[in-house]
């Protein structure tokens, strides 16, 4: 029995990882056509607007213009695949060095704020579940919906103008404090503050860090709250429909037995799905945060090469980011039979 | 000719009885539900501003101060600028009200843009099967696999910033939703008894996609459809602050936002108050869409 089941979590793992694989094909297709077909004129978009004509001589040969389009595909394709997205053209570096380094930052600040939208939608979804239709639920349905509803760059410069500028509670901007880099620096070992400061006992520089960390994440949590707790609710609703709960009420068990125990796990796996939902809200969302906050990551780099026209950088960042949001959406529907063993594969 | 139509309309009527009926328990539930109302209202008030937004505006559109005098620009709120004045001395309050029209203009036609590229395709899809169902729903795969707002982002890029663009690339990246959800209703509807009936007696597909696939599918995309409508102006208004979509001097919300950042946090109404529009715009969508998903959904309905 058990064997049959291995057997049909590999074939459902294959064909999980075909699909996966042809998505990322499809992928590049989209990043071909829009790097090669949409533009009137590749090369120049490619070496930027202040190119020299034989800058966009190079950017052309290096696109294989004069060759047939299958090949050029199989060209871009081979690269793509490679990680190569050419260099930069205000850093003049390679596109994949610059992603390693601003990756950290915004990596950090996602997974603070999944946190923050999970220890306040899970509870707040099950409280309204349990009392459908009151005042409670009604308020928490609001605040769901309001958070949903909230441009993140907006929030983000109302907490600026309410914390920073008016009460002074909190920094501005930036990832850390300039007196704290000069004075107790905080060692790289990870690339991730929190954890390095935690590692190298460097207090001052962990509370620094958890100053700067507070706005930007409130910032951009804010929407995966509203959609956590809506998620929650539905799924609790439902299960709270079933007869087993019915059942489990008759014999009276208490209330909070039932929702945290019995009803709640059912519950468990839709919200990995929505974890997978969020962070693609967050690949984008997070490069409007960390504007305005001028925090050092992976979305601010994004935002300035919008506005210098960096065009390598614009697409290597997306095209990257949308394949790491195939895998993790390939990890999640992974997870997801390994939590709920229901699911038919 | 009347006589008959009226006759097709009644024999209409019977035929879906029981879809009826349960259409107006919808309304009735979505009647007692308070949220729903207060996002109907708001989105009938936001129609009546856009249309009306010359007559409502305190100020001609793009009216700003003949000299600009230091004293006439970056007003804070007062009794002649309800909501102040920006860097070119135009009032906040009359740019808000015009840029209702740019925001819901944008709405309908992404929106309307999606289903007429999204429902036939879907239609196609789960009516006919087999490869071109696969290649259909593969190529959704690929769209739905894209965060859309980065999709929107390269797209943008690519064809320049244009408000006319952003809304072609938001389309683009909003079709396959639509898409999915009539193809399911299609594949679900399409096994049936009276649809394998009507097949049976040489019903053509083009009927049964209009009498049957259609009319089972409307309940979802109309959930899905004013969702999509927060989720569009919230799309709309990342794009316009990234200089992706509206260009100045255009009243769009967003960019009236990126444009506040050259002198915050000192002009914080400048900031505030096109956010407060937005919020509001996408709130109404999300309170209706959300009423909308749990009266169309009997599962979620209490027993």
């Amino acid at each position: 029995m058990s064997g049959v089941i291995r057997v049909g979590l590999r074939n459902y793992a294959v064909r999980r990882i075909a699909q996966a694989i042809v998505i990322i094909i499809g992928i590049s297709l989209i990043g071909f056509v829009l790097i090669r077909l949409v533009p009137a004129n590749p090369g120049a978009l490619l070496a930027g607007r202040h190119a020299t004509p034989e800058q966009m001589e190079a950017a052309e040969r290096e696109l294989g213009l004069d060759k047939p389009l299958p090949t050029q595909y199989l060209i871009f394709a081979g690269k793509f695949f490679q990680g190569d997205f050419g260099n930069s053209l205000s850093t003049k570096r390679p596109i994949l060095s610059d992603i390693g380094k601003y990756l950290p930052a915004s990596i950090e600040l996602i997974v603070i704020s999944l946190i923050i939208a999970f220890l306040i939608g899970v509870p707040l979804g099950i409280l309204s579940s349990s009392k459908k239709d009151t005042a409670t639920d009604h308020g928490s349905r609001v605040f769901a919906i309001a958070g949903v509803s909230l441009a993140s760059f907006w929030l983000a410069m109302v907490f600026q103008i309410i914390f920073s500028s008016n009460l002074g509670i909190l920094p501005l901007e930036g990832r850390i404090s300039m007196d704290v880099i000069v004075n107790y620096p905080i060692q790289r070992v990870t690339g991730f503050n929190l954890v390095d400061a935690l590692i190298t006992r460097n207090w001052i520089g962990f509370a620094d860090t958890v100053k700067h960390l507070i706005l930007p994440s409130l910032a951009l949590a804010a929407y995966p709250i509203g959609m956590v707790t809506r998620m929650t609710r539905t799924k609790m609703i439902e299960v709270l429909n079933e007869d087993y709960i019915c059942a489990a009420r008759a014999s009276g068990l208490p209330e909070k037995t039932i929702l945290f125990r019995y009803a709640f796990k059912p519950s468990a796996g839709p919200l990995l799905t929505i974890s997978g939902l969020t962070f693609a809200y967050m690949l984008t969302s997070t490069a409007l945060v960390e504007f305005v906050f001028s925090w050092p990551g992976l979305g601010r780099y994004l935002v300035s090469a919008l506005f210098v026209g960096d065009y390598p950088a614009i697409m290597g960042v997306t095209l990257l980011a949308a394949t790491a949001y195939v895998f993790v959406n390939l990890a999640v529907d992974l997870l997801q039979t390994v939590v709920d063993p229901r699911i038919k594969y | 000719m009347a006589e008959q139509r009226k006759g097709g309309i009644r024999k209409w009527l019977e035929e879906h009885e029981s879809q009826i009926r349960e259409f107006k328990h919808s309304l009735r539930l979505l009647r007692k539900n308070p949220l729903s109302v207060a996002g109907l209202i708001i989105i009938l008030t936001l129609v009546v501003i856009a249309i009306f937004a010359p007559y409502i505006a305190p100020y001609p559109e793009q009216a700003t101060k003949p000299n600009l005098v230091k004293e006439e620009i970056l007003i804070p709120p007062n009794q002649y600028h309800l909501l102040g004045t920006d860097r070119l001395g135009r009032d906040v309050l009359t740019r808000i009200i015009y840029g209702t029209r740019i925001a819901l203009e944008v709405v309908v036609m992404v929106i309307t843009l999606g289903l007429l590229i999204g429902v036939p395709l879907g239609a196609i899809a789960g009516t006919c099967g087999g490869k071109i169902d696969t290649v259909i729903m593969r190529i959704c795969d690929v769209f739905l696999s894209f965060p859309s707002l980065l999709l929107v982002i390269i797209i943008c890029a690519t064809i320049g910033p244009s408000l006319m663009h952003a809304m072609l690339a938001l389309a683009i990246s909003w079709w396959p939703w639509y898409a999915r959800i009539i193809r399911n209703e299609a594949i679900s509807v399409k096994e049936r008894a009276y649809v394998k009936a009507a097949n049976s007696i040489g019903v053509g597909k083009l009927t049964i996609v209009f009498r049957h696939i259609l009319p089972n599918s409307i309940a979802p995309v109309i959930t899905q459809a004013t969702l999509d409508g927060g989720a569009v102006i919230l799309s709309l208004a990342g794009l316009g602050f990234l200089g992706l979509g509206a260009q100045p001097p255009s009243p769009d919300w967003g960019l009236m936002i990126s444009t506040s950042r050259h002198t915050f946090p000192l002009s914080w109404w400048w900031t505030v108050f096109p956010g407060l529009a937005i919020f509001l715009a996408a709130l109404s969508f999300n309170l209706l869409g959300d009423a909308f998903r749990d009266v169309l959904d009997p599962r979620l309905r209490r027993r």
